[in-house]
């Protein structure tokens, strides 16, 4: 979607979406006003004028031609409005795209503008934007595409750009990163949006993890994706003869085929390979995913199933019936029964996406979560109806009139009528479509609609994302149980959440598998340590009360802070950090973490919790205590040299697989610095200044570093055993 | 892939919607109608023949700001109520009709206005006035009807605000910058307001704010002058007039802001944001050119200030830029920045207010003052292309700045802006003292600290 269309969709989201009628004839009560109106209840006062829709469709001027090198150019002139648009689609699917680099094509395009043999990813900017015209290079619905919107005036430069940035790409690997944070961006952001993220679990619950059609895009994978990767997607793909031209708007047609040789003559026909084509999965009976999200008010509903082609010969049929379904917002059943008669959802609808491949078929609503279940089954219930029955023949003659009546509406404007045209080419359509696809929905016989329905509503996959709290218990009653419960924050696909299970395993395995001698030293190492901090007084902790005063440095900014601890080690422990006035606690107990300001408490997401779990576990002063608990794992790692200082190295893994290094100062055996990763990202905590306290020695300086931030901590005072004030932990 | 980021900025923030655009006066200008009836409805109807379409828009001056203070949602709520049913026309049957004869049709809520759009093939133009004028006054309310309606709108503020951080931001950030002004919430209302709005409150507003003085149809598309006069007197001509509606918000000026504001939020999002706002006039200021002016320098495409500096040069977002709230009484000019939670929010924060700090001490450069004019043109050509948004543009333009035909007129007032005029707005209304800020962050991330002072915004 470009900035534009978004503003203008926007418009229409804004508002309210107004219901459906609820179909009951109008037995109303008379208005109670004082001088009755003699027409009060005549519907018949309002008679929809009976226009016989037309099948006719005029798409005014449409040329038709290829160039030489094989790029095959719709033109559509149209002299309205002194603005052109141009848009070339590159005929390559999901197939195209390796499991283990999903996303590759979304880089290819983005990284499109980003610089070419004759300009930089600056200068394209600066061009593009200077006349107030838009250059996108993206993945949409039916592929990649490069689009150039502009005032006529500026054609060439659209031309000019377009060709550019398809033909001479050079994919400059200092842009990379900016791309890929963008790219990381839209992955984060669909956490943040349940109602996307149940799509992409349905897709993936759907086609499984073998299949690309299920295996969005990740971190994983965008991480994966190297410079070389991009070259070869654009190299492989992006040919003239694998790509459609249109170009609509205020322009001369006699000129524009030259215009369109000199600019994109240059481009080289290549042998693209041919697409594969993937059937839909088996049927079988339908599995059911519950997306865990814990802070929701609010269930997201998406059932899936096998779609059809664009091509396909039921497609007229198909989406008839499926207007009646839940196509035809206002006029479906979905929305009648979801919203209009239950009040469950402000929406609900259904599609078949129809490409160049088959799609799917997918019914989508959203409910208050205590209503999850009922609305579920009154979802499926509408499937099934429409399946077993096929529509009515009122409702198949509403669908035609509003499909056949409302065809022209979708040709207003050239550009409309251009990005029909090439979506047809693209699905290998045949020329003519457009202009026939009114006859077709006509001719549908309300026996072909219901055969449709029979033939092409079979949910396989229904996903919910939802607090699992409340809505598994609805589920289990409903005999709709979920074969599994995934977190929100986890990666879609199983294979990868396997991968990320596996690296605490791994780290398990790896500690296990060391060689005997380095299990040895380590332990060795661990007693040492053990005892310098004073083993007998550490055994004996039952609770820690650290005051300390220290500095917090962000964003190149410094900030004097204050810093209580408390902990009770294997239990639980609260941090405040209190800046510049503002207290702020994390509390971790029972296996739950919150979060407190201001006193008021926030459950932090399961991801966060897990997190403090971790930091339990290694708390700088008594991490060697959590070393010797019992199924933990310890092993020698070779010295690391930190400055003229050689430190011993010890490898720690606990019996969950979380896994920490110690870095021993091999004077006095004392920890000199702890080192973990969370998330990808490193943490070092510098210990130093010992003195004892109860027969244990404390560092009483903790330096924690980690990107962009770091905190420096002295502690003032340390009690051991003195017992924490009984709210320590309350909420 | 990549707009998602900012699709779902622009959507969770209706407010953002850059507004009014500055096309040159065309051959369409001058074929623009305006006339009144009798009973105070006005009409603007601009002739389109490109295709057989023709849209039929009424705009309600009454939006969110118009509602009672304990009523917060209650416009919007009613915008729903318009779709339940009148005298004549059975509930959700207006929608239905539409459909029937291949149109499409919704509605919206804003701050100061309620719009109804109906998109139908010629043939069915008669109907579809019929239709409009119907439900201006002949409106039935029921309990039931109204308590079903409360749930649906409940939900549709669950999706819209409750689960999306980044609608949570905004409205922490209305709420920051205006103590007085109805502004302070957002259309969309609050929850527990909705739950006690009552048949009887519903009846009031409808009386007091949906008249025919009080609403302007707007026709763009397919037809000729001597029809459709000839359709809205048979259908809006018997409608009376009703009286003039009250604007509780002219009691309630937000005072002048006299020190930075600021907030952190924190709670589990993936890909958090800094947005700040500073008050600017209302709609009818002349000011506004230049700060439109302003916001294309800020924040149009990839060339942008903003953009360069926070995406390509600090690295530190995925997308940066302002917008404007361009509204009937002072909005905000905003800025924002999105980013991976890694990221510093606090340097994030700091390098808007930098960029900020710049406009206003250094005239910007000759060639960036071209461009954004150039934006502003071609935005308002793209406005006036199709019918739909060419009359929903009049309709909100009527409102907001008090003139209909600004997507005709703007431009030349547009080209008039120097880069003096922009370092003077800016001067005037991007100071620190005028800022709200909120930054919205990870739950767990360490909070960045609350900025000491104004930082260096004002430097000169």
């Amino acid at each position: 979607m470009s900035r534009r269309s978004i503003i203008a969709a926007l418009l229409a989201v804004l508002g309210a979406t107004p219901a459906l009628a609820d179909n009951k004839p109008a037995a109303k009560p008379a208005p109670p006003k004082p001088a009755a109106d003699p027409w009060a209840g005549r519907r018949d006062l309002f008679v929809p004028p009976v226009v016989k829709p037309s099948t006719k469709v005029d798409l005014g001027a449409v040329e038709r031609y290829t160039l030489p090198n094989g790029l095959q150019v719709i033109a559509v002139p149209r002299h309205n409005a002194p603005v052109i648009d141009l848009l070339v689609g590159v005929r390559v699917d999901e197939e195209a795209e390796p499991l283990d680099k999903i996303g590759v094509a979304n880089f290819t395009a983005a990284m499109l503008r980003k610089g070419t043999q004759k300009r930089s990813a600056d200068q394209i900017s600066d061009q593009i934007d200077f006349v107030g015209g838009e250059l996108d290079a993206e993945v949409g619905e039916h592929g990649p595409a490069v689009a150039c919107r502009a005032r006529s005036r500026d054609l060439t430069l659209c031309l000019d750009l377009a060709s550019d940035i398809l033909i001479r790409p050079i994919f400059p690997e200092k842009e990379m990163g900016e791309i890929r944070d963008q790219l990381v961006a839209s992955v984060e952001q669909t956490r943040d949006n349940p109602g996307l993220l149940a799509r992409e679990h349905a897709h993936s619950l759907y086609f499984g993890d073998e299949d690309p059609r299920g295996r969005p895009m990740s971190k994983r994978t965008i991480a994966a994706i190297d410079r070389a990767a991009l070259v070869a997607f654009h190299k492989t793909w992006f040919a003239p003869n694998n790509a459609v031209l249109a170009i609509s708007g205020d322009f001369d047609p006699k000129a524009m085929r030259a215009a369109l040789t000199k600019w994109f003559g240059p481009w080289k026909k290549t042998e693209v390979p041919k697409l594969a084509s993937r059937p839909l999965p088996p049927a079988g009976p339908m599995k059911v995913r519950l997306v865990d999200k814990p802070d929701a008010t609010q269930s997201q509903i998406v059932v899936v199933g096998p779609g059809i082609k664009h091509a396909d010969p039921d497609l007229c049929s198909t989406r008839l019936m499926d207007y009646a379904l839940g196509g035809g917002s206002f006029s479906s059943r979905l929305m009648k029964v979801v919203r209009s008669d239950n009040a469950k959802s402000y929406g609900a609808r259904s599609t078949f996406e129809a490409t160049r491949e088959p799609g799917v078929f997918s019914a989508s609503t959203f409910t208050r979560d205590g209503e999850t279940s009922s609305t579920t089954k009154l979802v499926l219930g509408e499937i099934e109806h429409m399946r077993a029955g096929g529509p009515t023949e009122a409702e198949l003659a509403a669908a035609k009139s509003n499909m056949i009546g409302g065809y022209g509406l979708h040709f207003e404007t050239g550009a409309d009528v251009a990005r029909q045209l090439i979506v047809a080419k693209l699905d290998d359509l045949p020329d003519d479509f457009a202009v026939t696809y009114p006859k077709c929905l006509e001719t549908v016989t309300l026996a072909d609609a219901t055969k449709a329905a029979a033939s092409h509503l079979h949910p396989q996959a229904l996903v919910i994302v939802g607090p699992a709290k409340s809505v598994a218990p609805q589920l289990a009653a409903a005999k709709l149980t979920p074969s599994e419960t995934i977190l929100y924050t986890d990666p879609v696909s199983a294979a990868e959440r396997k991968l990320a299970a596996g690296a605490k395993d791994q780290a398990k395995k790896e500690a296990a598998a060391a060689p005997a001698a380095e299990i040895e030293e380590g332990k060795k190492l661990l007693q040492l340590a053990l005892k310098a901090k004073g083993a007998d007084g550490i055994a004996r902790i039952t609770d820690l009360h650290i005051n300390a005063t220290g500095q917090l440095s962000a964003g190149g900014q410094n900030q004097p802070i204050g810093f209580e601890g408390f902990y009770a080690p294997g239990r639980g422990q609260r941090e405040d950090v209190r800046v510049m006035g503002q207290v702020m606690s994390q509390v971790f107990v029972d296996g739950k973490g919150f979060m407190k300001v201001a006193m008021q408490a926030k459950d932090l997401p399961p991801d966060m919790s897990a997190a403090l779990r971790r930091d339990l576990w290694r708390n700088p002063s008594y991490v060697v205590l959590s070393a010797t608990q019992p199924g933990t794992m310890v092993r020698r790692l070779p010295q690391v040299t930190d400055g003229k200082l050689k430190l011993d190295a010890l490898q720690v893994v606990s019996p969950e697989g979380d896994s920490l290094r110690l870095l021993l100062d091999p004077a006095t055996h004392q920890v000199a610095r702890v080192v973990y990763t969370e998330d990808g990202k490193e943490t070092r905590q510098d210990l130093s200044e010992y003195k004892p306290e109860a027969g244990i020695s404390f560092a009483r300086k903790i330096v924690t570093q980690g990107e962009g931030e770091r905190m420096e901590i002295t502690i003032d005072n340390v009690q051991v055993n003195k017992g924490l004030p009984k709210d320590t932990f309350a909420r | 892939m990549r707009n998602f980021v900012l699709a779902s900025l622009l959507v969770a923030a209706p407010a953002l919607a850059a507004g009014p655009v500055a096309p040159k006066a065309n051959g369409m200008a001058a074929q623009v109608k305006q006339w009144q009836l009798p009973n105070g409805l006005k009409v603007i109807f601009v002739p389109d023949h490109k295709a057989p379409v023709v849209s039929v828009q009424v705009f309600y001056h009454v939006g969110g700001k118009d509602e009672p203070a304990d009523k917060r949602g209650m416009a919007h709520m009613f915008e729903h109520m318009m779709f339940k049913g009148s005298r004549h026309v059975p509930p959700e049957e207006h929608a239905r009709f539409i459909d029937a004869v291949g149109g499409n049709e919704n509605a919206f809520t804003e701050d100061d206005v309620t719009a109804y759009h109906d998109t139908v093939p010629p043939a069915a133009l008669d109907f579809t006035l019929q239709l409009e004028a119907e439900r201006v006054r002949n409106l039935e309310l029921t309990q039931k009807t109204i308590d079903s309606e409360r749930q649906v709108v409940i939900e549709e503020l669950r999706m819209r605000l409750e689960n999306s951080p980044i609608s949570k931001a905004v409205d922490k950030l209305l709420h920051l910058a205006y103590t007085t002004h109805p502004y302070m919430q957002e259309a969309i209302g609050e929850k527990k307001m909705l739950e006690t709005v009552t048949v009887e409150d519903c009846k009031k507003f409808y009386d007091k704010y949906y008249q025919p003085n009080n609403a302007t149809l707007i026709v763009v598309g397919d037809t000729d002058e001597q029809t459709l006069r000839g359709l809205i007197d048979k259908h809006f001509g018997p409608i009376k007039a009703g009286a003039e509606p009250p604007r509780p918000a002219a009691a309630l000026k937000e005072p002048e802001q006299k020190e930075l504001r600021q907030a952190t939020m924190a709670m589990p999002v993936q890909l958090p944001i800094v947005i700040g706002g500073y008050h600017i006039p209302a709609g009818d200021s002349p000011d506004l050119f230049p700060l439109a002016v302003l916001e294309r320098i800020l924040s149009g495409g990839e060339s942008s200030r903003m953009f360069q500096r926070l995406v390509r040069k600090d690295k530190t977002a995925v997308v940066a830029g302002g917008a404007l709230m361009e509204h009937e009484d002072p909005g905000l000019f905003l800025i924002y920045a999105l980013f991976l939670p890694g990221s510093d929010s606090a340097k994030i924060r700091a390098a808007l207010e930098d960029e900020i700090a710049k406009v206003v001490a250094q005239p910007v450069s000759p060639k960036e003052l071209q461009k954004a004019k150039n934006q502003l043109a071609a935005q308002a050509v793209r406005t006036r292309e199709k019918a739909e948004m060419l009359a929903t543009q009049i309709g909100l333009d009527s409102i907001a700045f008090k003139d209909p035909l600004r997507v005709f007129s703007a431009a030349a007032k547009f080209d008039a802006v120097t880069a003096a005029d922009v370092q003077r707005v800016a001067k005037k209304y991007l100071q620190p003292t005028n800022e709200s800020v909120v930054v919205l962050q990870a739950l767990g991330q360490k909070a960045p600290p609350p900025q000491p002072a104004p930082a260096k915004g004002g430097a000169q």
